[in-house]
């Protein structure tokens, strides 16, 4: 008779091997160890709660349909996150169809008032708390728009090129350039005003 | 400074010239204050976007919570029996439109042999693209349209492979 797996501390490539024979406990696990890093992916995009956990959900389902797919070229994490990453830019495609432009967007394709900003040095040497510098930043990511805040989450914390990312964001690689150097200026500029609020 | 000279200290700064263009803008970087400083500022905003530097965030919902969710959606798309799409040969696709077409020619035809005045009153179009065949008789106040299935292009919009990496 065959020995039942120790699922917590089996790997995830041997994790992955038994969910593709269609072992759902295997695969309980590996959403168990990695839904944390998926959510966090849909939340930075979507910026909602509720939306990140019915998307993060989705995204492991359809990993699940997918399973045959994977071919361990990537971890069992980027995999997935690749594909959070995609339904995310669907979802906020549906979103985008339904609303009229941002004043961002507007001013990005007036010729952006950021480009005529003067330069701003955030200082990264400065004496912040990881946590506190982690919320700053996520204060001012909140403030961009959707694209802003995408191309910057696939371009920074993704580390993803200019070509992978204009052709996840359905759009030519110039305009990924003008609007990741848009939300860095923006950026500059937030958390700029973020620490003087604070010193206040 | 002009926009495109603003982009290209930008795709130096991510690596995404070439070793030559390189080699350029840090000539340039070197002798202009101005895009020196535009620069340094591009840089110490993405040090501090670096991906260790994301707010971490945690799932609301409890573990069994969260997964009940999913192992229910699992459960259901097991269910569901496997649609699998597989393309007509192009000739399979253009046999019913012809054959209707065909249909209707016999019919007109016969109509026309049997009285030579009704051609010039009936009028037929015929549109393989749209799969459509127009039938219209003014003699009889009568229009027939026939439509084919748009099966098959249905199913080539719903594919998505982008999702599938």
């Amino acid at each position: 008779m065959a020995q039942k797996p120790d699922y917590t501390t089996a790997a995830d490539p041997e994790l992955v091997k038994l969910a593709q024979k269609g072992d759902t406990v295997a695969f309980e696990e590996l959403v168990a160890r990695h839904r944390d890093k998926i959510y966090a992916r849909a939340f930075s995009m979507l910026r909602n709660e509720d939306d990140a956990t019915d998307l993060s959900q989705e995204a492991w389902v359809k990993g699940w349909q997918r399973l045959h797919q994977f071919q361990g070229d990537a971890s069992f994490a980027t995999w997935m996150t690749r594909i959070v990453i995609n339904l995310c830019l669907d979802q906020l495609r549906k979103l985008k169809r339904g609303r009229t432009d941002s004043i961002d967007q507007m001013d990005e394709e007036s010729g952006g008032v950021e480009r005529q900003l003067p330069v701003i040095n955030p200082n990264p040497t400065e004496r912040l708390e990881r946590g506190e510098l982690r919320q700053r930043i996520d204060r001012a990511l909140n403030q961009l728009s959707y694209e802003h805040r995408t191309v910057l989450i696939l371009h920074e914390f993704e580390e993803l090129e200019y070509k992978v990312i204009a052709k996840k964001m359905n759009c030519s690689i110039g305009t990924v350039m003008s609007r990741l150097f848009y939300a860095r200026r923006k950026m500059a500029s937030l958390l700029a005003s973020l620490k003087r609020e604070e010193l206040r | 400074m002009k926009t495109e000279q603003m982009l290209r200290l930008q795709a130096y700064l991510d690596n995404e010239v070439s070793s030559a263009e390189g080699r350029e803008i840090a000539s340039w970087i070197a002798r202009d204050s101005e895009a020196a400083a535009l620069y340094e500022e591009l840089k110490a905003t993405k040090s501090l976007l670096a991906p260790e530097n994301e707010l971490p965030a945690t799932v609301p919902d409890g573990r069994d919570f969260y997964w009940s969710k999913i192992a229910r959606e699992i459960e259901r798309v097991e269910r569901e029996p496997a649609r699998e799409y597989s393309p007509r040969p192009w000739w399979l696709r253009l046999l019913a439109p012809v054959a209707g077409a065909a249909l209707l020619g016999i019919f007109v035809f016969t109509s026309v042999s049997t009285n030579p005045q009704i051609s010039a009153i009936h009028q037929e179009r015929t549109d393989l693209e749209n799969g459509t065949i127009t039938f219209h008789s003014k003699d009889n106040s009568m229009t027939i349209v026939w439509i084919s299935s748009g099966e098959t292009e249905l199913a080539d919009a719903t594919l998505d492979e982008d999702d599938s990496e």
